[in-house]
């Protein structure tokens, strides 16, 4: 298996006490996408910018391809900041960027057309692109980020702000990437439901450092249990009676019960309650997401760190 | 090559935004037609002071509003580059394998054919108000090169400063902080031998002092050259320690990434 990225015990500090990454080791593998996860300030999108060579290591060895020197030609980014010129039209934007990596003539023409085409943006090539959408402009920024058919694809946050519906466009136009293609995509997201569609690998970082890595998979099955919710009346007496049998959580009007395989044990649990005549409202079952792994491996909830952006 | 062809890019692209946005285009415009008109009409009458010179007013204001112009827009030409990190262009650029040194060389060009126009339009409104520009079309030749100069130095210090403040706002309070000292203790004005001596002391290191005095004198017929060559000396100095200070901004600016 051969690696598109690997990095060996990677440390860069800002200033002289701001450790951004701290003795990261990370290996991500070549035609794959693979999705950095992590608060804000955690070091995700140092890691980013280090790999396409905007900022480099104080410590610590990176290679892309095997190489030490990065070579530009192969990689392409679509970072947090856009990247877009406003005051160009989306056809100059392309022009401009296919000009940068050497693309030239017809050759150039016919790359451009196609992305315009590919990403819907044919009517409005000849528009200002401050007048685009987000959506258009996040389209246009990836379109520039690929004109040169990089093999490494990283994308720094890249639906942020997108409604649902340009969302899901901008995932399968990225799986396609991958698939059609064979782009190694290496992305980081806040959102992990992306994550969860979308990688074939995920890597949490925390306080500049990889704390967990694996499939989705994989990862859920490290926080094991299933989440019970129930709603019901005489809490502090259904909490005492649960918790005597499981692991169990009082959360303002809900109880949270902690169990392995939670729908076949939900009989029980209910057969308990009613037993004590008391009477429950509501229950659902949750299995463990990626917001589940986030928060055992970050200590952080993820809806605040979405609300902060 | 490769560095020839990506600095004709970013060229054409500065080019584009400049024409692009009118109002910039007129304000570098306007501004120093108005100084050279108001100022040329209202102290009209200092020619006749003693010790002035004899000649018209506007024939001794005029070199000074065409190197002030340029000084001017020299000392904004940094926004152009905030512009460029705020929408993450700056950091595309540097992501690609563009030549570095492409990005601010094709910024400078734009700039000098920007400036050139600028000086021009400065030397045809001065001329018809009066001034006489006899050294000719040599004259004002080298009259332009100097704007340029002058105007190409501040250029590439604004962009070092822009580098660093990374903000708009304090870039223009930075160029305003600057530029209006540099204005007022030169030469510009008035002759240096009727101000106060400290201010002439002041102007010996003033940048703009030296394009002006150099400048006042390659348009008449017969240039002091012993005037016009240090002076003209002392801006390319100041380009090429301008060029340093970027390139060290650059690598600033990068370790902060």
């Amino acid at each position: 298996m051969k690696h598109a990225v690997e990095m060996k015990n990677v440390t860069k500090k800002y200033k002289k006490n701001v450790v951004a990454l701290n003795n990261l080791t990370l290996k991500l593998t070549e035609g794959k996408i693979s999705s950095l996860l992590g608060p804000n300030g955690s070091g995700k999108s140092t890691t980013i910018r280090m790999l396409t060579s905007l900022a480099y290591p104080d410590e610590g060895e990176i290679l892309i391809f095997g190489n030490k020197k990065i070579d530009k030609h192969l990689i392409g980014c679509v970072s947090q900041s856009s990247g877009v010129d406003p005051m160009g039209t989306g056809r100059e934007n392309l022009m401009l960027q296919g000009r940068i990596y050497g693309l030239k003539g017809k050759k150039l023409k016919e790359r451009v057309d196609e992305l315009l085409r590919v990403f819907h943006l044919q009517e409005d090539a000849g528009r200002l692109s401050k007048n685009y959408s987000g959506g258009m402009r996040r389209k246009l920024d990836l379109a520039m980020g690929i004109i040169h058919r990089p093999k490494l694809l990283f994308l720094d946050e890249p639906t942020t702000g997108l409604d649902p519906e340009a969302r899901k466009e901008l995932w399968n136009t990225i799986k396609r990437l991958q698939h059609t293609d064979g782009m190694t995509v290496i992305l980081t997201t806040h959102y992990m439901e992306e994550a969860d569609e979308l990688s074939d690998w995920i890597a949490f970082i925390n306080d500049g450092t990889i704390v967990a890595e694996g499939t989705a998979e994989e990862l859920k099955s490290k926080v094991g249990k299933d989440t019970v919710t129930i709603m019901c009346n005489k809490q502090a007496q259904a909490y005492s009676i649960l918790q005597a049998s499981y692991q169990t959580l009082e959360d303002k009007d809900q109880l949270l019960v902690m169990v392995e395989e939670g729908e076949q044990k939900l009989a029980g649990i209910l057969e308990k309650l009613r037993g004590n005549q008391i009477n429950v409202s509501s229950v659902t079952v949750s299995k463990p997401d990626l917001g589940d792994v986030y928060l055992l491996y970050t200590g952080k909830k993820l809806s605040v760190e979405v609300g902060a952006e | 090559m490769k560095l020839l062809t990506d600095t004709l890019w970013i060229f054409v692209r500065s080019l584009k935004i400049y024409f692009r946005v009118p109002f910039i285009v007129l304000m570098t415009i306007i501004q120093p037609v108005l100084w050279m008109f108001l100022f040329g009409e209202v102290f009209s009458s200092m020619a006749d002071i003693p010790g002035f010179g004899g000649e018209s007013y506007i024939e001794y204001l005029g070199p000074g509003i065409v190197m002030m112009s340029t000084m001017i827009a020299g000392a904004h030409a940094g926004l152009g580059i905030i512009n460029d990190h705020r929408e993450g262009i700056l950091d595309r650029l540097l992501i690609s394998p563009m030549y570095r040194s492409a990005i601010a060389i094709g910024a400078l060009l734009q700039e000098t054919v920007t400036m050139v126009i600028q000086a021009l339009i400065m030397i045809g409104v001065a001329a018809l108000l009066g001034a006489t520009f006899s050294g000719g079309l040599i004259g004002i030749i080298q009259l332009t090169t100097i704007a340029v100069l002058l105007g190409l130095g501040m250029g590439i210090l604004s962009t070092t400063v822009a580098l660093f403040v990374l903000k708009e706002e304090s870039l223009t309070a930075a160029a305003s902080l600057i530029t209006m000292p540099l204005i007022f203790l030169s030469g510009m004005f008035i002759p240096l031998k009727l101000v106060p001596n400290w201010v002439e002391n002041f102007a010996a290191f003033n940048p703009l002092n030296w394009a002006v005095e150099a400048g006042r004198e390659v348009i008449t017929t017969k240039p002091d050259w012993s005037v016009v060559i240090p002076n003209s000396s002392y801006l390319v100095l100041m380009f090429i320690v301008s060029c340093a200070l970027v390139l060290l901004a650059f690598q600033k600016y990068q370790k902060t990434l």
